[in-house]
């Protein structure tokens, strides 16, 4: 098992290594589509497999263990279309945008080493074109990078409205349709939003690396099989030292372990021309020696920044795909499911609900005049029950009996012997309508029936706790169960005005 | 075997109320039928697979007096007692006469402690004593619960006579009890079994950390609906200008069905969360004008007053100018701050009263389309809030066992957004600006719901499910 789980959790790391917006968006789709279950479905369900994959595990691995456990099976053929066409639309985009960075670079740069032999090329110009000009979106690129300040929020919205993987990642976006919402681009935390960001920057240095190996590309090659010559030139009273302190500072990265791509004072001073001398230099053969410090500067301060960032982009995606994972509401609900224990109540031995059979309502209205009374279980005093009876009903009981559960087996064999002797031929039963008809008290009108044989009538009057008519639904709930006796002389009686009773329900007149 | 309690009575004195109440089982039937409980159903706690405590719930005494005639029928020392039960069960087992003793003594006889349900709003009478003397001959634990159904007060009289048999004797309103008080008569239980003590405690703490991830779901999803109400919209070809009032009136009423659906929505979820799947709610048709969200009335008793609202407007602005502020490393002296409140408190004051904004968008192959939303008006969120804050307010505190319509009556009183404390308020203000702006804030509005939710909707002295009107109104 232990070993099973460690497959599992190998799996999971693997998948998580490798994580593909592809992946994602698929997850997030099954989860959104998941919803419709039932919640405790679902929590059972998910529980059971964050157990399997224990407490100790990452958010990310626990996602991965459920999608290849459950997941995946909840899974339409279809759902993994949109994460593909995404992620197929993004290798496309970034793969146009390195051949348009290097058509560019060399057309850029076919114009900056232009050089007919006429004058030097103007490292001054070579330099401001290839490599101070593109640093300016790559600074860009590091103020968008910045958190969303308030003051800087306004400012990285302005810049954003310039950067070319934004209007890609905008133009999939529309193309796509609405279920890749992380390519829509804001700049706040949010974790699609992250993902449009780091997609854009990275689809923009993309165009950056095309361009400097584009130029740095043709550069070569017009060094290797052209004559290129380079000078400085400006209007400016310039001292060569002054310049040959910026040359130096700018290959101060190499020029330990490459002096040749570091010049010297020397070749600094003799590559100073004027176009008013057409040009002529005093030592025109050492003009060319300025090549591999060109190169290097465009290697080293434009294509390696540009990597670098496309490099940390790339790793800073690994993130913001992290966080689209897991700031999904649906993921963390999930992830909410596989760690909360499963509280659950259960039944398993649950009856299904019994509808008691529907009867005739043996209701009757009680007439004037004599009959035998029992007061079960003392529903009333003795005194109060017979003036009552006599007030509400005008009966007069010829004889009284108190009955009730509360006796033995004996005393109430007793009692019923000696009613059958009298021979009454009404008995009224008056008893708690409070309380619900138990058996024993069916069992005591069975047995009165068995000895008074058939003819004679008896009435169940339940009465309230205030000594009065029972509400309703109370005087109902006798009425549905002595029904069922199947006794035709067997009555509850009728209610008999509409007064409020204590229980406060309005009977019917 | 874990701790398990056998709750018994009399038909119809609420055992299955209080089992419904403890297992939070809107299923358990209860009837005012005698009888409807035929068989002990036994409902166990679990957490994952771990039971913990087991209740069951078991037909009423039918034949107590017989039962008890048969005991006595042979005199036995009182140790012997259990030991004549159990021969009574054996020897009846297959007696219909008395299939629901034995049903009902098979759990205690099984070892299960006793609670022993009465009605305290009616009288007490000698027959209770037979079932007591029952309960008694068994020799298990035994606790009273004192239930109320209806209006009538014996309690006193219950108390006298019970405290002859049992040792606890405690008042329960099985379908009133909060939760807190369900959670007190679970802690009660251990009393009955000392090795019921430790699972019991287990028990509680898990239903409690159970009810704060309840409260955090029910955050999430009432944060899930604001989100969705607040980026909302409607939209449809616009074919012909002179058609277009009456397309943005059709598109109007869609969204607002929308919106509808996504609230009733959110209230099943909430429900479900409780497990309260059926539960039927009826919002007063003089209060809330039929439950319905766009109605005048409600919105004067959920959302904001107007003061509210410009102050909102005011902290609202000010948050948006202090931006520029920033922006300008302060030179700007504030300007910014103070342009921005003064300019939010005058929108919210005298801005336009339309539910949502009615665009015409071009398209990019031509044609244009009419757009109804998302909703501008700015004590819609907040209507929504107060709304979900109501509804949750009255879910959680909802009794398995009650099973009448859920009512919302409209009081006077403080008015509702008035209790939510001032930094909350100020939070939302926030929320709700960079949820318009289409920021995505579920994380922060979903914690903020969270602390919202652990206030009380109802106003100080007011009942659950009293929904409090400014007195002024």
């Amino acid at each position: 098992m232990s070993a099973l789980l460690l497959a599992v959790g190998a799996g999971a790391q693997r998948i998580i290594n490798t994580l593909q917006l592809a992946q994602i968006l698929t997850v997030h789709k099954v989860l959104e589509e998941d919803r419709d279950r039932p919640h405790t479905v679902r929590l059972r369900r998910d529980r059971e497999a964050g157990r399997q994959i224990g407490a100790g595990a990452s958010n990310e691995a626990a996602v991965a263990h459920w999608w290849s456990c459950v997941g995946q099976a909840l899974a339409a053929p279809g759902d993994e279309t949109t994460g593909r066409r995404v992620q197929g639309a993004l290798r496309l985009t970034a793969t146009a945008l390195l051949g348009l960075g290097m058509l560019l670079g060399v057309a850029v740069a076919g114009a900056a080493f232009a050089y007919d032999g006429h004058y030097p090329v103007n490292l001054f110009a070579l330099l401001g074109i290839l490599v101070v000009l593109p640093a300016l979106p790559l600074l860009a690129t590091g103020l968008l990078l910045l958190a969303p300040l308030p003051g800087v929020r306004s400012l990285q919205r302005a810049v954003s409205a310039f950067n070319a993987g934004r209007w890609l990642t905008a133009f999939l976006h529309r193309r796509l349709g609405p279920d890749v919402d992380a390519l829509r681009w804001r700049v706040g935390n949010a974790a699609g939003a992250r993902v449009a960001q780091v997609e854009a920057l990275r689809l923009s240095q993309w165009l950056g690396v095309g361009f400097f190996s584009g130029a740095l590309g043709l550069a070569l090659l017009l060094v290797a099989f052209t004559d290129l010559a380079f000078g400085w030139s400006t209007t400016l009273n310039v001292d060569p030292a002054l310049v040959h302190g910026i040359v130096s500072t700018l290959a101060l990265p190499w020029s330990g372990w490459l002096p040749a791509a570091a010049p010297d004072m020397e070749l600094v001073a003799v590559s100073h021309y004027y176009k008013l001398d057409e040009a002529v230099l005093p030592d025109a053969t050492r003009l060319g020696e300025w090549w591999p410090f060109v190169l290097m500067t465009l290697f080293v301060y434009g294509l390696l920044p540009r990597a670098l960032v496309l490099a940390w982009l790339s790793w800073r995606r690994r993130h913001a795909y992290r966080h689209l994972l897991l700031e999904h509401p649906q993921v963390r609900a999930l992830l909410d499911r596989m760690a909360s224990p499963l509280v659950i109540h259960e039944t398993p031995d649950a009856e299904p609900h019994r509808e008691m059979p529907a009867a005739p309502d043996p209701g009757i209205r009680l007439t004037p005049g004599g009959a035998s009374v029992v007061i079960w279980n003392r529903a009333l005093a003795p005194d109060a029950c017979l003036a009552w009876l006599r007030t509400q009903f005008a009966i007069e009981a010829a004889e009284v009996v108190e009955l009730g559960a509360y006796q033995s087996r004996k005393a109430t064999d007793d009692a019923i012997a000696g009613m059958a002797q009298e021979g009454s031929e009404r008995l009224v039963v008056v008893t708690k309508g409070w309380e619900p008809p138990l058996l024993e008290f069916l069992d005591f009108i069975g047995e009165l029936r068995a000895r008074l044989g058939p003819k004679p009538s008896i009435t169940i009057v339940p009465v309230a706790t205030s000594g009065q008519e029972v509400r309703r639904s109370e005087r109902d709930v006798w009425a549905a169960t002595l029904a069922r006796q199947q006794d035709p002389a067997l009555y509850v009686v009728e209610a008999t005005h509409g007064t409020a009773t204590a229980g406060g329900e309005q009977q019917p007149a | 075997m874990i701790p398990t309690f056998a709750v018994v009575g009399q038909p119809n004195k609420g055992k299955s109320s209080i089992v419904a109440t403890l297992a939070e089982d809107e299923q358990v039937a209860i009837a005012a039928t005698p009888g409807t409980t035929r068989r002990a159903e036994r409902h166990v706690l679990k957490v994952d697979d771990e039971e913990l405590y087991a209740l069951v719930d078991t037909p009423g005494f039918q034949r107590a007096r017989a039962m008890l005639d048969w005991l006595e029928s042979e005199r036995v020392a009182a140790s012997e007692r259990p030991r004549r039960v159990r021969a009574f069960v054996e020897a009846h087992r297959d007696d219909p006469r008395f299939a629901d003793e034995c049903e009902l003594l098979r759990p205690i006889l099984d070892g299960a402690g006793i609670l022993y349900v009465v009605d305290g709003a009616k009288p007490f009478g000698e027959e209770y004593e037979v079932e007591m003397e029952l309960l008694r001959w068994t020799g298990r634990p035994r606790m009273a619960l004192i239930n109320r159904i209806g209006e009538g007060d014996y309690v006193a009289a219950w108390r006298h006579a019970l405290g002859q048999y049992f040792s606890i004797v405690r008042e329960f309103d099985a379908v009133h009890a909060d939760f807190d008080k369900r959670i007190s008569l679970l802690e009660a239980f251990a009393a009955l079994d000392e090795h019921a003590a430790a699972p019991l405690a287990r028990a509680v703490a898990v239903l409690r950390e159970d009810r704060q991830r309840r409260l955090a779901r029910s955050a999430t999803a009432i944060a899930e609906l604001l989100c969705s109400a607040l980026q909302a919209s409607r939209s449809a070809r616009l074919d012909d200008e002179a058609q277009r009032e009456r397309l943005a009136e059709r598109l109007n009423e869609r969204l607002m069905d929308d919106l509808r659906r996504l609230e009733q929505r959110c209230r099943d979820k909430v429900q479900a969360i409780y497990q309260h799947r059926s539960l039927q709610r009826s919002e007063s048709d003089a209060g809330l004008g039929g439950g319905d969200l766009f109605t005048a009335e409600n919105w004067e008793i959920f959302g904001l007053s107007r003061d509210q609202l410009v102050r909102a407007g005011v902290v609202s602005g000010a948050l948006a100018g202090a931006g520029v502020d920033l922006l300008f490393g302060g030179a700007s002296v504030f300007l910014g701050a103070g342009l921005g409140a003064v300019l939010g408190g005058v929108g919210a004051r005298f801005g336009s009263d339309e539910l949502a904004k009615v665009r015409v968008l071009g398209q990019p192959l031509g044609g244009r389309v009419l757009q109804v939303g998302p909703v501008t008006a700015p004590n819609f969120p907040w209507v929504l809030l107060g709304r979900a804050w109501v509804h949750h307010d009255l879910v959680e505190e909802r009794n398995h066992a009650r099973r009448e319509a859920m009512v919302v009556s409209v009081v006077d009183g403080s008015a509702l957004m008035d209790r939510v404390p001032d930094a909350l308020r100020r939070e939302f203000i926030e929320l709700f600006k960079r949820l318009r702006e289409g920021d995505e804030v579920q994380g922060r509005l979903t914690t903020a719901i969270t602390e919202l939710l652990g206030h009380d909707a109802a106003a100080p002295g007011a009942s659950r499910g009293e929904v409090t009107r400014r007195d002024d109104a």
